[in-house]
């Protein structure tokens, strides 16, 4: 393991005592705890670390935070690999793996470089180009065009890690926590109101942590631990760190996507890994800070060209140079401070060179340390590839758009330190949708106004000083407050700080080209976007600043453009001869920065993507064997497979039981709902068609409901199980929605009737008993009641117990046997389906699911929601008796349009195979003549079918115009999705005594 | 004749106290307890004709201010909608309660036994409200969800009625046929924080 050559003796944020092992690209090195990768890889004496996305050039570390277009890396192996990992903000842990993205076999050599060498067949927008022409080659292009391009992997496997969601609410949230948002933070929380500040960084500071400043006299980070120290103490106050605000929405609604493990190899157990915060902040300071913009120049995407910034927070943060002998180029004051804090951290600096003809006082400190400066001058070059070996710098004229020729000088160098000056992270205000104004003095955007309940401070809204930075943030933090109700929120004292005069910046989009030269100057580097490339898709058209963002994918990288987005406008109006304000801007949108699919997807994985309802008896039906089969969020049985049987065989046993002795089945699901009130025989009478102010109590009516347009909305039985009380059943897959129906019909269209609905459907566990053994069963568990026709005829309804525990009782079929439905107290289903199992033992009987229950109710000529399909009509399904002629209804108005009882509706009928051995193909067609000329009239369609193992033969149910009038016509049924064509008869729909003499036995 | 059938809550089959999750050092910091046998009637009605009959039956009054509980840990009146409470008690029977308030209200409401419909979690510990958060957008921070609040809301897509029985007690009703998945979310939610499941409640 080699040392760290380029690590300094003392100073910097980190721990020398905690030295930390880790790989990148196989050759394992050493840093510190509170390095980054990137930090790490330069103190070792990395510069080399990627490659770039099309033309496959040696890249290097650009920058020291979530702006780094370059240094892309893949972290770790296996399920935990992640790609596209920033190394500007990976912390170092123990064990970590990295490895350059992009590149094959290697970083150092790159087959993918040839792309440069023929650099002008891949021009803007030449994806868009290989559709056009020749178009017939594309499916060629575009197999080599993925292979190149893409930059890191995905994992393969699953994901081994916890991640969690997390709702917050807050008074103000202070997004940033550098000066400015402590400063927030520190005003609003001592007002007492509650506060999240949330930072992406392992720890607050912001740009203070690579910065020499001070304040009262001692250094800056004395002041923000204390700051740290007193918001920690408040009990109404969320430290969030390594937590991006990512996201901010309407309502003041923001997620913030925290990262509380990428620090560890691997979390502790239970730990997320990532956490999603969805916060509702009454108020907001945004003090997200500002990015240094670089300088467009000739080759400025060499490894040693980086920002200043970065460059001095390596120096005083990291305690590294970042480089030997550096080169400084700005077009600004900030640029100087770093130049002499690089030459404090042993760096020789050999000049300044500055794009302003009279840099000011800067330029003065620099000599007095020694450092050449030069003014009126620009980078127009660098000289070395993978490795910088020299600046190459010119005279610019006076206006920044020639070279003044005539000086050229290269000088020797292996960083070049670059700053054009700021952009504000206006990120947060624009997708709050708040105004951006282009501020002239700062050369950047700024926030402008506002939209939503938030306040920008500090570098985020173009003050750079710290000084100003800290008094933005009291500022802003007690408006915040004040706001948000602590009408006593007041603002600190600003201490003092070390505050230097500025020269104002001189805008410098980009550098000349020297005359014939063909020099590329990249603009947006993570996309290889050139200047020229601005220039061709300007002369190819795309003048608007959306479609030059397309069509050159300036901006598009996962960097968003945050170094090259200002820049590109620059450029663009420059080559307009417009002004940038007068261009507008392209969308800010969320995240800032990526976020986790793990993250977003929470614990919502698994058997928790969905919740999962059960009945009372679920436990028992899965130790009988039951499949199961979803119904909404339900669970049914769906057959009980016996050791060894088949699913049909099972399936058909069941049914024949049912007809033959007697089963049970968990009818829990069906929809129950209490309906009370002095008018609630005039409320059902209102909602179904047919009459129930006659229903006597202890009897049971089936009922039929019609939505406002006359077609069939749900149907179930209703039992008067007193005076002034009902209790309603609906289907299981519109329970909910007749619930919601009834509640609307009560507190809308009839407030004035005193009649109450509540859902009952979770209260009781409900047993259907069915089969001609069903009685026997029934009375050796049935207490209180006499179960006897006489005692509980067809569709009558006791109370009584079952088993001991009080039930309701009701003499109710479905399957068209010897009936009954058991209701008991949840809590007590389990125990009672138990005791009717057992007590039906010596009559046979058994359990059966829905897929039986389903034949059952095929014999029987049942609608389920395949016939009610919000299309058809009560007389279409043979109910025109339930429509009552004396009463008003939902639904009734409607049923006087003439269309609604046209002879050629589809109506229902059953349907038989003429072979009586063919299944009759599930939703099929139904035609009277398949070998006609097309299109074939289509009469009707298959709404149910299944093999009836009672009847010997297969049998379906259907719709079929004018089907009534049809019975005893052979029909076809056709399948045009499996090309199956089956001649069937037309029936009715009832195949299994359609007298009723089985349930009234 | 077999003997008389028992009761069994939703989360019988998996219910197991002790202590999961991680090891925290001041001890877990979530307690769960299921509360079991509790009556539960829904009342449906005006306040105003209601109310003496409420009190009759329970000995006490109806809230009227949205989200709000009268009543104690051990029983009381819930507010869940306009003319809409959810009466609990920890002391009778389900049925004779719900005859009571029957006979109470008299013919001027509805009151409809749900004892056996929802599953009740009583969640305790100084991270009750952190568990909550993972999963409810609500703000259940003390200055907004105070002692004697309730309120309705989801947690991981399943509806909710939340109580704050006191500072560092929540208890959470869900539909019955949600217990368990409940149950589950709450139990794997509780992790990160160690978790006690102390035994059911009564």
């Amino acid at each position: 393991m080699a040392g760290q050559p380029f690590r300094g003796d003392e100073g910097g944020l980190i721990d020398r005592e905690r030295p930390i092992a880790f790989t990148f690209n196989g050759e394992r090195l050493q840093g510190y705890a509170g390095d980054t990768l990137a930090s790490a890889l330069l103190a070792n004496g990395i510069r080399l670390v990627g490659r770039s996305f099309k033309y496959h050039r040696p890249r290097g570390i650009v920058s020291a935070g979530a702006e780094e277009p370059n240094a892309l890396v893949q972290l770790a192996v296996g399920a935990r690999t992640e790609p596209n990992a920033r190394a500007t903000q990976v912390e170092l842990f123990e064990g970590l793996e990295a490895e350059s993205q992009n590149c094959w076999p290697g970083v150092g050599f790159d087959v993918g470089a040839l792309n440069g060498v023929f650099s002008s067949l891949f021009p803007a927008g030449f994806y868009y180009k290989t559709f056009m022409w020749p178009a017939s080659l594309w499916m060629t292009y575009e197999h080599w065009i993925r292979k190149m391009a893409g930059l890191g992997r995905a994992p393969v496997q699953p994901d081994p890690d916890r991640y969690e969601h997390r709702f917050a609410h807050c008074d103000v949230l202070v997004a940033g926590g550098g000066p400015a948002g402590l400063a927030a933070a520190l005003a609003a929380a001592r007002s007492g109101a509650r506060v999240i500040l949330a930072d992406e960084g392992a720890d607050f500071g912001g740009a203070l942590r690579g910065l020499r400043a001070t304040i009262e006299g001692r250094p800056a980070m004395n002041w923000v631990r204390a700051a740290v120290a007193e918001l920690a103490a408040m009990p109404d106050v969320v430290l969030l760190r390594r937590a991006t605000v990512a996201g901010y929405y309407d309502h003041n609604s923001f997620v913030v996507s925290e990262r509380p493990a990428e620090h560890m190899a691997v979390p502790a157990p239970f730990q997320a890994r990532g956490r999603l915060w969805s916060v509702r902040a009454k108020e907001a300071v945004l003090a997200t800070g500002a990015i240094e913009r670089p300088l467009v120049f000739g080759n400025n995407d060499r490894p040693g060209v980086m920002l200043a910034s970065a460059a001095q927070a390596y120096a005083n943060r990291f305690a590294v140079r970042p480089g030997s002998r550096a080169v400084v180029f700005t077009n600004n004051d900030s640029a100087y401070e770093a130049a002499l804090d690089l030459a404090r951290a042993g760096v020789s600096v050999a000049a300044v060179i500055d794009a302003r003809e009279d840099p000011g006082p800067a330029a003065r400190r620099v000599r007095e340390a020694g450092i050449e400066s030069i003014p009126g001058h620009a980078v127009i070059n660098v000289q070395g590839g993978r490795k910088l070996k020299a600046a190459e710098v010119m005279a610019i004229n006076g206006d920044g758009t020639a070279c003044a020729g005539g000086d050229w000088r290269a000088i020797p160098c292996d960083l070049l330190a670059v700053s054009g000056g700021w952009n504000p992270a206006v990120h947060l205000f624009s997708q709050s949708r708040g105004k951006l104004r282009f501020d002239d003095r700062i050369a950047a955007l700024v926030p402008g106004e506002s939209f939503q309940r938030e306040r920008s401070a500090g570098a985020a809204r173009g003050t750079f000083t710290l000084r100003g930075c800290l008094a933005e943030g009291f500022r802003a933090g007690a408006v915040a407050a004040r706001a948000a109700g602590f009408d006593k929120a007041g603002e600190p004292p600003v201490p003092d700080c070390d505050t230097q005069a500025e020269t104002p910046l001189r805008p410098l989009w980009v550098v000349p080209l020297p005359k014939h030269t063909r020099l590329k100057r990249f603009v947006d580097l993570q996309n290889d976007v050139t200047a020229e490339d601005v220039a061709l898709a300007l002369r190819e058209g795309y003048d608007n600043v959306e479609h030059l963002k397309r069509y050159t994918t300036l901006g598009m990288g996962t960097d968003q453009g945050r170094t090259s987005n200002v820049s590109g406008l620059g450029i663009l109006a420059g080559l307009r001869g417009k002004s940038i304000p007068s261009l507008g801007t392209t969308t800010f949108r969320p995240p800032y920065t990526a976020i986790p699919f793990g993250t977003i997807a929470g614990r919502e994985i698994g058997h928790h993507f969905a919740p999962t309802r059960r009945s009372a008896m679920h436990a028992w039906h899965e130790q009988a064997g039951a499949s199961f089969i979803p119904a909404g969020l339900w669970f049914r049985p769906q057959v009980y497979r016996r050791p060894g049987e088949g699913m049909m065989d099972a399936i058909y046993r069941e049914t024949k039981s049912v007809r033959t002795t007697v089963g049970m089945i968990d009818v829990s699901t069906l929809g129950k709902i209490d309906i009370q009130g002095r008018d609630a025989a005039l409320f059902l009478d209102r909602v179904y068609t047919n009459n129930f102010r006659k229903l006597p109590v202890g009897k049971a009516r089936y009922g039929l409901m019609l939505r406002e347009d006359g077609m069939v909305f749900d149907d179930g039985t209703t039992t008067r199980i007193g005076e002034s009380r009902y209790l309603m059943t609906t289907t299981t897959a519109r329970a909910g929605e007749v619930m919601r129906h009834l509640e609307y019909c009560l507190q809308v269209l009839w407030p004035e009737l005193d009649a109450y609905a509540v859902s009952v459907t979770e209260e009781w566990a409900a047993i259907a008993l069915a089969g001609p053994a069903s009685r026997s069963v029934l009375e050796r568990v049935v207490g209180g009641v006499d179960v006897s026709n006489e005692g509980l005829p067809y569709m009558g309804y006791r109370e009584g117990t079952v088993a001991e525990v009080p039930a309701r009782i009701f003499r109710i079929s479905f399957s068209g046997e010897l009936a009954y439905e058991i209701n008991v107290p949840a809590d007590y289903g389990a125990a009672v389906w138990e005791a009717i199992h057992t007590a039906g033992r010596s009559f046979d009987i058994i359990p059966y699911g829905t897929e039986a229950l389903s034949i059952l109710r095929i014999e029987k000529g049942h609608v389920v929601s395949g016939e009610l399909n919000g299309r058809t009509t009560a007389d279409d399904l043979g109910f025109s008796a339930f429509l009552s002629k004396e009463k008003d209804f939902i639904g009734k108005r409607s049923l006087a349009r003439e269309g609604l009882w046209r002879p050629d509706r589809k109506q229902l009928v059953g349907l038989i195979p003429v072979d009586k051995k063919t299944r009759v193909p599930r939703g099929a067609q139904i035609v009277e003549d398949p070998d006609r000329e097309t299109p074939v009239p289509m009469l009707g369609e298959i709404t149910s079918q299944c093999y009836s193992p009672n009847l010997g033969h297969p049998i379906a149910l259907g719709i079929v115009a004018g089907g009534r009038a049809l019975h005893g016509r052979t029909l076809h049924a056709l399948s045009p999705v499996t090309g199956e064509r089956v001649p069937v008869t037309v029936t009715p729909n009832v195949f299994i005594d359609p007298k009723g003499e089985r349930l009234r036995g | 004749m077999a003997k008389p059938a028992e009761r069994r809550s939703a989360l019988a089959e998996v219910y197991s106290p002790g202590t999961y999750g991680a090891a925290t050092p001041d001890g877990p910091g979530v307690t769960l307890a299921e509360r079991r046998g509790l009556t539960l009637v829904h009342l449906a009605g005006e306040a105003a004709t209601l109310n003496e009959g409420v009190r009759k039956a329970t000995g006490h009054d109806l809230p009227i201010t949205p989200n709000t509980v009268i009543g104690d840990d051990r029983g009381g009146a819930l507010w869940l909608a306009p003319d809409r409470w959810l009466i609990v008690s920890a002391r009778e029977e389900s049925e004779r309660l719900e005859r009571r308030l029957a006979a109470g209200i008299g013919s001027a409401g509805a009151a409809t036994d749900v004892s056996s419909g929802r599953t009740v979690v009583r969640i305790g510990g100084a991270n009750a409200r952190d568990l909550l958060a993972k999963g409810c957008p609500l703000d259940l921070h003390p200055r907004a969800f105070a002692a004697g609040h309730c309120a309705q809301s989801l947690i991981a897509q399943v509806n909710v009625l939340l109580h704050a029985v006191d500072e560092s007690r929540v208890d959470l009703y869900v539909a019955r046929g949600f217990g368990l998945t409940m149950w589950e979310w709450l139990t794997d939610a509780a992790a990160e924080f160690g978790c006690r499941i102390n035994a059911p409640e009564g």
